[in-house]
C-alpha cells in the first residue's frame, strides 16, 4: 500500500539536468560581460576567430555534454526503474529524463545564438 | 453510521476541539491554527486588493480625458506606484499563501502546517508592513518612484523625504512573512502529507505550491538584498547605486528583476494549480498528463529565472545577451503551453459541466492566452525594443497578471468558499458578475495595446488632445468601471452566500481531493484520524474516506498527553516517521511582529540607535519561542494506529524544524549569492573605477577570523557527536561560542581599521556589507552556541533528542563556508582591481 522508499537526493536529480542549464546561463553571460569589458572580442586566437567566440562555444559544448550526460544518466536510471510505469520509482526517474531532456533543448536554444551573434555591440 | 460509532466520533471531536480550539475575544490574537490565519490572510489580501482597485479607479479618471486636472503628477506617481505595489505585494502573494495556508494541509492529509507559529508571524509582519505603507498613503507620503523603485530616481538625491523608505522598509517587512510562508509550505509538502501520499500521488496542487514555495527561497532574496543596500544608501551614503561613486544605476534593476520576473511566475503558478483542481471535477475526467505537468512546472520554475533582462532590453546590453534572455523568454511559454494543452485535453476527453467556478476558467483561457501571446511578441527584441514602455507593456502584463491570477482565483473563489462557508452560491448574482469583469476587463486593458501602438508612454498622469488617444482612453476607463461594477457584485454575492447560500452535507461538486472529505466548515484539528491515500489523491472518494476518518478508523485517531500531534512521512514514499507535536496558541508572534515593526518603524524614522531596542527584543521573544518545544525526557517510539509506532519529531532524523533551517539558509545563500553577484557586477560594469583606496587588511587578521569561523562550526560538530554518545557537549558548544565572540571581534576590527572609508565608493561600500553579513552571521552563531547550552542544562537535549544541537549546527556550518568565502572575496578583490583596473 505504502510505496517503496526512494532516496531524497532523487528530488533533487528530477532537477538536476535544468541546474546544469542554469549554471549554463550564468557561466556564459557571466564570461560574456567579462570577455567584453576586457576586449576578449578583439584578441584572435584560432584564425578569424576571438577569443572570446572561442570561450563562450567552448562553454557551450561542455554545458551541452553536461547535459546530456545528465540525460543519460537519468535514462540509465529510469530503464533500471521500469520505464514509464505509474509506481513512485519510475515516476521519480521518468520525471527527472523528461526534464533533462527539455533542460537539454533549452539549453541549444538558448545559448545557442553565441555561434552566430556578435557578442559585444 | 452506527450509533455506538457515531458517539465515538462525537467523543473524539470533544477531545480534539478542546485540544485545537482558539479561545474566544482577545485570545483570537494568540490563533496560530492554519484555519483562522489563512482565512484572515484571505480577507486582508481581499481588503489590500479593494484598496488597490479604488487607486486603478482613479487612474482611470485622471486619463479618461486628455488635459484632465483631476490630480497633479506629484499625486498622481503616488496612485501608481501603489497601485502596482499593493496589488503585487499586498494582494497577490499574499492571497496566495492565504489560500495555501489553509488548503495546503487540507489537500495533503494533515491537522496543521508545520509551524503554525510562524504563520501568524507571517500574518502579522504582512497585516503591519502593509499598514506601514496605506497609512503613508493616507498622510500624502506614499512612495512615488514606480513599484519597481529603479535608482536613481529613488535615491535620496531625487527622492529627498521618506516616500521611498516606506516603500523599501515596508516591503521588506511584508517579505519576512512571505520567506516565513515560502519555507512552511516547502516543510509541510514534503514532510507532512498523509501517509501513503508518495510523490506520485500527491494532488498537483502540491506540486505546484512545492516548486513556487522553493521559487520564493531562491527568488525573494535578490529583491531583500537590493532593497537593504539601497535603504543603507539612502540613510547611511553608501554609494551601491551611484554611479559617481562607482555605483551603478543598473544594478538595482538587476536585483530587482532578478526577484521581479520570477514573481510573476510565483503569482502564476498556485493559481494554474487551482485550475488544474478544478477543471477534473468539472470536466469529470481525472488531469491528463499529470507527469508532463510535472515536467513542465519544473521547466517554467528555472526558465523563469533567466528572462529578467527582457525587462531591460533598452539598457545597452550587448545584442548577444539580449538573444540569451530573448529565447528563454520565448521558450518559456513552451511547457506553460504544455499546462494549457492538458488542461483542454482534460475537458475533451471528459464530460464538463458547466458553473460557475467554470465560467471563470474560460476566462482565464481566454485571457491568459491572449496575454501569452503579447508576451511572446515583447520577447522579440526588435518589437519590445519599439513598444518599451507603453501602454502596449501595460496591457499585457494586465492580461498575464489579471488572467493568469484574478480569474483562477475567482473561479477558486467560487469553488472553494463553499468549504469555508458550508453554503452554496446564489448562481443569480455570481454569473452577471463574471460578464461584467470579462467584458470590463478586456474593454479596459485591450484599448491599451492599441494606445501603446499609438505611441502613449506608460505613468504620464495626463496626455494632450487629438493624438489619436482619446476614444481609447475613454473606452478604457469606462470598461474600468464596469469592471469593478462586478468585483462590488462579487463582494455581495460572497456577502449573500455566507448569510443565505443553501447549507450542503458533504463535496458539493463531487469532488475528489482530500479537503472534501471534511465536515465544511472544517473543525480545527482538520481531520479527526489521518488517512492512507492508496491512489492519486486526486482519484479518492471523499465521502468514504470522511466516515472512517470521523469515526478515527485512520492514523492518529486519538489524544494524547494534551498534545497537538500530526504526522510526518518520508519525503519520497510518505511512509511515516514521526509525530510531529505541534505548539498551541500563544501570544508570542504577535508581541514579535510589534517588535519587528518597532524596529522597521524606528528605521523609517532615522533614529537608528534606538532601533537597536526593538532588536535586541525581537531576539528575546525568539528565544522565549522555544520555551514550548522540545521534551524533558525521551519518549522513543509511540503508536499512531495500525500497528505502527514512530518517534516524535525531537527524537527523528528528518525533523520539520531541521528542514526548515536547510530551506532557510538556501534563501539565505541565495541573498549571499546575490551579494557576490552585486560585488562582481560593480567591478565589471560600473563607471568609476578603478578605486582610488583599497583595503589594507594584511593577511594575519582576516586569517584568523577565518580560522576562528571554521573552529566554531568544528567544535559545534563535535558537541553534536559527543551528545550522541552521551555526554561532554556543553563544553565544546562554550567553545563555539568563543571562537563566534573572536570571530565577531575580528571582523569588527577589520571593518574599523582596515576598510576605506565605506561612503567613498561602491567597492569600499561592498567590502563593509560583506564583513558585516559575516559578523552578524558570526554573532548569531553565538546565539545559538549558547542556546545549545541552555536547552542541555534544561534538560531538553539527549543523545536521541538532539535536534535542537543539529539545527545549530547547519547554522554553524553555513557561517564558516559563507564567512571564510565572504573574507576570502575582501582579501581577493583588491588584487583583482589592481590587476585589472575596473571593466568598462
Amino acid at each position: 500500500m505504502i510505496a517503496e522508499r526512494v532516496s531524497a537526493w532523487r528530488i533533487a536529480w528530477m532537477m538536476a539536468g535544468f541546474v546544469v542549464w542554469s549554471a549554463a546561463f550564468v557561466a556564459l553571460y557571466s564570461v560574456l560581460s567579462v570577455g567584453c569589458a576586457f576586449g576578449w572580442d578583439e584578441i584572435l586566437v584560432m584564425g578569424s576567430l576571438s577569443l572570446q567566440r572561442v570561450v563562450l562555444v567552448a562553454l557551450l559544448l561542455v554545458s551541452l555534454g553536461t547535459g546530456w550526460v545528465v540525460v543519460r544518466v537519468s535514462a540509465i536510471h529510469r530503464e533500471a526503474a521500469g520505464g514509464a510505469g505509474l509506481t513512485l520509482k519510475p515516476f521519480v526517474e521518468s520525471v527527472a529524463w523528461l526534464a533533462a531532456w527539455a533542460a537539454l533543448g533549452s539549453t541549444l536554444f538558448s545559448l545557442g545564438p553565441v555561434l552566430f551573434l556578435t557578442s559585444c555591440y | 453510521m452506527s450509533e455506538q460509532r457515531r458517539s465515538n466520533a462525537i467523543r473524539l471531536h470533544r477531545e480534539l476541539h478542546d485540544i485545537w480550539k482558539t479561545g474566544p475575544g482577545l485570545q483570537r490574537l494568540a490563533a496560530v491554527n492554519h484555519n483562522i490565519i489563512g482565512k484572515r490572510f484571505m480577507v486582508a489580501a481581499f481588503v489590500f486588493f479593494a484598496i488597490g482597485g479604488i487607486l486603478s479607479m482613479l487612474i482611470r479618471a485622471q486619463l479618461a480625458t486628455p488635459n484632465t486636472a483631476f490630480v497633479g503628477p506629484e499625486i498622481y506617481n503616488q496612485i501608481f506606484t501603489m497601485h502596482g505595489t499593493v496589488m503585487m505585494f499586498l494582494f497577490a502573494i499574499p492571497m496566495f499563501e492565504g489560500m495555501a495556508i489553509y488548503f495546503l494541509p487540507k489537500l495533503l492529509g494533515a491537522r496543521d502546517l508545520a509551524f503554525p507559529r510562524l504563520t501568524a508571524l507571517g500574518f502579522y509582519c504582512y497585516i503591519f508592513g502593509g499598514s506601514i505603507l496605506i497609512v503613508a498613503m493616507l498622510m500624502g507620503v506614499a512612495p512615488d518612484s514606480g513599484w519597481f523603485m529603479y535608482t536613481p530616481l529613488s535615491s535620496s538625491t531625487y527622492a529627498p523625504g521618506i516616500n521611498a523608505d516606506v516603500w523599501l522598509l515596508g516591503i521588506t517587512f511584508v517579505e519576512i512573512s512571505a520567506i516565513a510562508a515560502a519555507v512552511e509550505i516547502t516543510v509541510t509538502i514534503l514532510k507532512m502529507r498523509a501517509p501513503g501520499m508518495s510523490l506520485n500521488r500527491m494532488p498537483i496542487m502540491g506540486w505546484y505550491l512545492l516548486i513556487t514555495a522553493g521559487m520564493m527561497l531562491v527568488g525573494f532574496p535578490p529583491l531583500i538584498l537590493g532593497s537593504i543596500l539601497l535603504e543603507l544608501e539612502r540613510a547611511f551614503d553608501l554609494p551601491f547605486f551611484d554611479p559617481t561613486r562607482g555605483g551603478d544605476s543598473l544594478l538595482w534593476q538587476h536585483l530587482f528583476w532578478l526577484f521581479g520576473h520570477p514573481e510573476v511566475y510565483i503569482i502564476f503558478l498556485p493559481a494554474a494549480g487551482a485550475i488544474s483542481t478544478i477543471i477534473p471535477v468539472f470536466a469529470r475526467k481525472e488531469l491528463m498528463g499529470y507527469r508532463a505537468i510535472v515536467v513542465a512546472i519544473i521547466a517554467v520554475a528555472f526558465l523563469s529565472f533567466g528572462l529578467w533582462v527582457h525587462h531591460m532590453f533598452t539598457v545597452g546590453i550587448p545584442h548577444l545577451a539580449l538573444a540569451f534572455f530573448s529565447a528563454a523568454s520565448a521558450l518559456v511559454a513552451i511547457p506553460t503551453a504544455v499546462q494549457i494543452f492538458a488542461w483542454l485535453a482534460t475537458l475533451a476527453h471528459g464530460r464538463p459541466r458547466m458553473d460557475v467556478p467554470m465560467l471563470y476558467v474560460f476566462g482565464f483561457l481566454f485571457v491568459f492566452v491572449l496575454g501569452g501571446l503579447t508576451g511572446v511578441m515583447l520577447a522579440m527584441v526588435p518589437f519590445n525594443w519599439q513598444v518599451h514602455d507603453s501602454y502596449f507593456v501595460v496591457a499585457h502584463l494586465h492580461y498575464v497578471l489579471v488572467g493568469g491570477f484574478i480569474f483562477p482565483m475567482l473561479a477558486a473563489a467560487y469553488y472553494w468558499l463553499p468549504h469555508v462557508t458550508g453554503r452554496l452560491t446564489m448562481h443569480r448574482i455570481s454569473v452577471p458578475a463574471f460578464w461584467l469583469i470579462f467584458v470590463g476587463f478586456n474593454m479596459t486593458f485591450f484599448m491599451m495595446h492599441m494606445t501603446g501602438l499609438r505611441g502613449m508612454p506608460r505613468r504620464v498622469h495626463t496626455y494632450p488632445a487629438g493624438v489619436g488617444w482619446d476614444w481609447l482612453n475613454l473606452l478604457s476607463s469606462i470598461g474600468g468601471f464596469i469592471l469593478t461594477m462586478g468585483f462590488a457584485l462579487i463582494v455581495i454575492d460572497i456577502v449573500l452566500q455566507f448569510r443565505f447560500g443553501k447549507p450542503y452535507r458533504r463535496n458539493p461538486w463531487g469532488a475528489r481531493t482530500l479537503e472534501w472529505a471534511q465536515t465544511t466548515p472544517p473543525p480545527a484539528y482538520n481531520f479527526a484520524s489521518l488517512p492512507l491515500v492508496d491512489r492519486r489523491a486526486d482519484m479518492l472518494e471523499p465521502h468514504e474516506i470522511g466516515n472512517e476518518l470521523a469515526a478515527g478508523k485512520g492514523y492518529l485517531g486519538f489524544t494524547r498527553h494534551g498534545w497537538m500531534e500530526t504526522l510526518g512521512v518520508d519525503m519520497t514514499s510518505g511512509r511515516p516517521d514521526q509525530t510531529i507535536i505541534l505548539p498551541q496558541t500563544t501570544y508570542l508572534p504577535l508581541w514579535t511582529a510589534l517588535a519587528i515593526g518597532a524596529f522597521v518603524l524606528c528605521l523609517l524614522f532615522k533614529i537608528y540607535w534606538w532601533s537597536l531596542v526593538p532588536l535586541g527584543v525581537t531576539l528575546v521573544l525568539c528565544l522565549c519561542w522555544t520555551h514550548a518545544t522540545g521534551l524533558d525526557h525521551d519518549h522513543g517510539d509511540l503508536e499512531i494506529g495500525h500497528g505502527i509506532a514512530v518517534p516524535t519529531h525531537y527524537e527523528a532524523e528528518g525533523a520539520p524544524s531541521w528542514w526548515a533551517m536547510v530551506f532557510t539558509l538556501v534563501c539565505n545563500g541565495t541573498l549571499f549569492a546575490s551579494l557576490i553577484f552585486a560585488v562582481f557586477f560593480l567591478w565589471l560594469v560600473a563607471p568609476g573605477w578603478p578605486p582610488t583606496e583599497l583595503v589594507e587588511t594584511g593577511l594575519l587578521p582576516p586569517a584568523l577570523a577565518a580560522i576562528t569561523l571554521l573552529g566554531a562550526a568544528l567544535t559545534a560538530r563535535m558537541a553534536v557527536t559527543a551528545n550522541a554518545q552521551g555526554g561532554g557537549a556543553s563544553m565544546l558548544l562554550l567553545a563555539s561560542a568563543g571562537a563566534h565572540v573572536l570571530a565577531t571581534g575580528l571582523i569588527a576590527y577589520l571593518i574599523a581599521t582596515a576598510l576605506p572609508d565605506p561612503t567613498s565608493h561602491a567597492y569600499a561600500a561592498t567590502a563593509f556589507f560583506t564583513l558585516a553579513y559575516v559578523a552578524v552571521h558570526s554573532a548569531l552563531g553565538l546565539v545559538f552556541a549558547l542556546f545549545g547550552v541552555w536547552r542541555i542544562a534544561q534538560g531538553r537535549v539527549s543523545a536521541r533528542r538532539s535536534l535542537d544541537l543539529r539545527i545549530g549546527k547547519l547554522w554553524h556550518d553555513y557561517t564558516a563556508l559563507t564567512g571564510i568565502f565572504g573574507i576570502a572575496l575582501v582579501l581577493i578583490m583588491p588584487l583583482i582591481v589592481s590587476a585589472s583596473g575596473g571593466g568598462q
